[in-house]
């Protein structure tokens, strides 16, 4: 085989390598305008993230998505949709590493002592199949603030990183 | 002539009997005394997650009935939940600081004034999962005086609600 056909035939393939996970985001984008915010699960070796962080966190997620004026609708879990037939996106995670910080440290020392952390490990799903077609880990924290900042300002730091991957990837 | 028969004399006194004054006063009935408290009140209750609209830190007031819990903010209610809808309620112990007040004493007295953020406040934090018109699963976070969180557990044991108490952490923690 010549020289100039050799490199046409592996030009061709490797477009057909790069054109294919290139052509599945396509498809993707701009097809989901729903989502369902599920309340995430908490990795056993994680500690002190109770009850009230995680509602916390769920509030906030659903929040910052809202935020982002793409979705037509927001559901929770087990929400009976508006458009049944919608293609819905699902949102899931489960907390992998919680550091409840310390205000009075960030404020009177500084200098990242007492810096509060939430990270997480998130997916989404198509909600009919199942499918993943997204995940990620992403983390919340406060390291200053007014006044040393709010522990809680790590739960709406990582709902936002969420909402601006989500919308990276889907629109 | 003057007539005596009997049943001039019974018409006569039904007569009399008609007089203000000769008339027996009934004493009004004893009104009913309502309980001391219809419903629960509990105001200063620190929002901080799940009633849309409010921000984290709004002072709201709590009022709970035999049926329904209220939240009023300047004499407005803001969101009325009927027990039936609660699907798990938890009281939690947490704390608060003073963030304003180390502020304003921060400026007032310089840098010692910090120390006041070391000073923090026992609350009572009560978690309330429940589902909205839809059946979406959402939550709640209310942070309470301390104390108040026990009569609202008292309160809503009375009409079928349970609210759970989990055992305290061995180690300090720092509520939301």
């Amino acid at each position: 085989m010549s020289k100039t056909r050799l490199v046409l035939l592996l030009g061709l393939v490797a477009a057909l390598v790069l054109a294919t996970p290139a052509a599945a985001q396509k498809q993707v984008k701009e097809k989901y305008n729903s989502i369902e915010v599920t309340r995430f699960d908490i990795q056993k070796d994680v500690e002190k993230f109770d009850a009230a962080w995680l509602i916390t966190l769920t509030e906030e997620l659903v929040k910052q998505l809202q935020e982002t004026n793409k979705f037509k609708q927001i559901l929770r879990e087990g929400e009976t949709p508006g458009e049944a037939s919608a293609p819905t996106l699902k949102l899931v995670g489960t907390i992998t590493k919680f550091k409840p910080g310390s205000r009075a440290a960030r404020y009177m020392v500084g200098f990242g002592a007492g810096k509060t952390v939430v990270k997480a490990h998130i997916k989404i799903l198509d909600k009919t199949s199942g499918a993943v077609l997204f995940e990620d880990d992403v983390d919340g924290k406060v390291i200053m603030g007014a006044i040393g900042g709010e522990s809680v300002g790590a739960t709406r730091g990582l709902a936002k990183e969420v909402a601006s991957k989500t919308k990276k990837e889907f629109f | 002539m003057v007539d005596r028969s009997p049943g001039t004399a019974a018409a006569l006194c039904l007569l009399l009997a008609q007089l203000p004054f000769l008339q027996q006063t009934v004493p009004p009935p004893v009104p009913l005394i309502a309980p001391a408290a219809d419903n629960l009140t509990i105001p200063k209750v620190f929002h901080i997650a799940g009633i849309p609209g409010q921000r984290r830190n709004a002072r709201v007031e709590l009022v709970l009935t035999g049926k329904q819990l209220a939240f009023n903010q300047k004499k407005t209610s803001v969101l009325i939940l009927p027990y039936e809808r609660f699907r798990r309620v938890q009281l939690l112990r947490g704390e608060r600081h003073y963030p304003e007040a180390t502020y304003a004493v921060v400026l007032a007295t310089g840098g010692i004034g910090s120390l006041l953020l070391l000073k923090k406040r026992k609350v009572d934090v009560l978690v309330i999962d429940f589902v909205n018109e839809r059946g979406g699963q959402m939550g709640m976070v209310l942070q309470l005086p301390q104390g108040d969180g026990l009569k609202c557990k008292e309160w809503l044991a009375q009409f079928g609600v349970t609210v759970e108490e989990p055992p305290p952490p061995t180690t300090p923690e720092n509520k939301p």
